[in-house]
């Protein structure tokens, strides 16, 4: 197929590429990582020698210099473009997008591809649960025994009930949901169906958190291929084009956290709609970062899906299930599907744009929001991808 | 906003030596007091401890020490072992605790049978067998 989709020239999402998820013992991150580069150059259509631009993040089990470097020299490209981002969870794929992009435009390469992996379930380099497997300490946390993802996200949860009533059955809600959008689809680790009674019995990690409320942890890379509109014209899948990217910052670690209104979530999704001139009821799918299940809960509430306190009758009323006005992380999210650090949301998003998900598609999809952050809500972003 | 090019940079830097910036907060804890970093140019606390204000960007500063009276802003009763943390500690209440001097801080917390709900006043005691090096208990605790 070449046909020429009057993209002009702006640069537009070609390519999507991903691992199998689960346990790969044995797979380096750069094993993971070009896979899922192969997988998103041949669904792009493209050849290995056209890719000229790599934006990639190293993994968080094995943290490491020049990771872009590392796997470009991997997969033998010769890159015009190339650079390591690390601009927090969620926001990194979108930062990596969003720089393709701008690379594109300024004339730096043509065909970018955008990669994160890590074998975070097999490859663990120290001891430890949870994604924190770096090894530096955080000096004014750790030590008071702050240490880890769990506990930060559960004082913040703890003080959510706090300030706007958010329950247990809130967060199950969440759960439950979002395991029945995995369950529907053959990339996700966890499947089986749940019920409240299973989340109220999953075993307390630090409360209020469950077992249930957090992501699961698995191996796996996703990947992006970012390609100039004269390109794009001769790739076989719809491409898709990012209508607006913000970001807004606050601080690094939990002790550092001042309050839900600082985190300034709001305004930085208004920033978004405001740059493709829409509003929030134009979008169709949300992809939303649910690192755990108060994750979901808060971006939904904070960007205006619903009030502040909301999210657990949202989610109840089936507002984020399919059929609804705007289903929310139709892949399992990294509570279900795996956590991959975010770069799944993008490919996902592509994929309800390209209508090719299957038992999950968004009917008409053509608008998708992709909502969140990182650490521990220091950081979070907006991106808006369309069908072109 | 102070003058940015008033204060020394090198006398700032010359002051970390040999032990960086936290070593007066960790001895002192170490010597069961408490105490915390001001700016004397916007006259406020703040934590963790930083070569500048992180509000105004003033480098005249200076310890002073604290009670350690405050509230809990947040706490969560941890039942695993999670990297740092001895099994034998757990189940272990972390809390953070908003300091009368308008910071907020780390810390763990000893119940003597009662849970740190937000709001609770709480101060630090030093006899506690907790593995932290700050832990608090419930004022109410502490005065009985």
């Amino acid at each position: 197929m070449t046909t020429a989709r009057g993209t002009g020239s702006e640069p537009v999402i070609v390519g999507i590429g991903e691992t199998p998820l689960g346990r790969h013992r044995g797979a380096s991150a750069a094993d993971l990582q070009a896979l899922a580069i192969r997988a998103a150059v041949d669904d792009a259509g493209l050849r290995p020698e056209q890719v000229d631009g790599l934006v990639s993040l190293g993994p968080y089990t094995d943290p490491s210099m020049m990771y872009a470097a590392t796997i470009g020299e991997y997969a033998g490209l010769r890159p015009t473009y190339q650079c390591t981002i690390d601009s927090g969870g969620l926001t990194t794929p979108m930062a990596m997008v969003a720089g393709a992009i701008e690379a594109i435009r300024s004339g730096q390469c043509s065909v970018a591809v955008c990669v994160f992996g890590d074998p975070a379930q097999t490859g663990r380099k120290m001891s430890g649960r949870g994604m924190t497997t770096t090894g530096a300490e955080i000096e004014f946390e750790d030590r008071f025994g702050l240490v880890g993802t769990v506990i930060p996200y559960a004082l913040l949860a703890q003080r959510h009930g706090h300030e706007f009533g958010t329950t247990a059955e809130d967060l199950g809600a969440i759960a439950i949901a979002t395991r029945r959008h995995a369950a529907r689809r053959s990339n996700s680790v966890r499947r089986d169906l749940i019920t409240l009674d299973d989340y109220l019995a999953s075993r307390m990690i630090s409360s209020p958190l469950r077992l249930l409320d957090c992501s699961t942890v698995t191996d796996g890379a996703g990947a992006l291929v970012i390609a100039s509109g004269e390109i794009a014209g001769s790739c076989p899948h719809p491409p898709v084009v990012m209508r607006g990217t913000t970001l807004q910052a606050s601080h690094r670690n939990v002790g550092q956290f001042t309050s839900f209104d600082d985190l300034r979530i709001r305004p930085m999704v208004q920033r978004c709609l405001q740059a493709a001139d829409r509003t929030l009821a134009d979008v169709d799918v949300a992809l939303v970062h649910d690192a755990f299940t108060l994750s979901t809960a808060l971006f939904l509430e904070e960007a205006g899906f619903c009030g502040r306190g909301e999210a657990g009758d949202y989610v109840r009323d089936g507002h984020i299930d399919l059929g609804a006005a705007c289903p929310v992380n139709t892949h399992g999210g990294l509570l279900s599907q795996g956590h991959v650090a975010g770069i799944l949301h993008l490919t996902e998003a592509v994929r309800q744009l390209r209508g090719d998900a299957g038992a999950g598609q968004v009917a008409g999809a053509e608008l998708a929001m992709i909502l969140g952050g990182g650490g521990i809500f220091g950081v979070s972003g907006c991106m808006l991808l369309q069908r072109a | 906003m102070p003058d940015l090019a008033a204060g020394d940079a090198a006398a700032a830097l010359g002051s970390l030596v040999p032990e960086g910036v936290g070593a007066r907060f960790w001895a002192a804890l170490a010597s069961q007091r408490l105490e915390l970093p001001w700016c004397v140019t916007c006259s406020q606390a703040f934590f963790y401890p930083r070569i500048m204000c992180p509000r105004c960007w003033s480098l005249d500063l200076e310890w002073r020490p604290s009670p350690g009276r405050g509230t809990v802003f947040s706490s969560t009763e941890v039942s695993v072992p999670f990297q740092g943390l001895d099994e034998t500690d757990l189940p272990l209440w972390i809390v953070l605790v908003d300091l009368d001097e308008g910071v907020r801080i780390p810390g763990q917390f000893e119940t003597h049978g009662r849970e740190p709900r937000i709001g609770t006043v709480v101060v630090p005691t030093w006899s506690s067998l907790l593995p932290g090096p700050l832990v608090f208990t419930s004022r109410e605790v502490q005065a009985a």
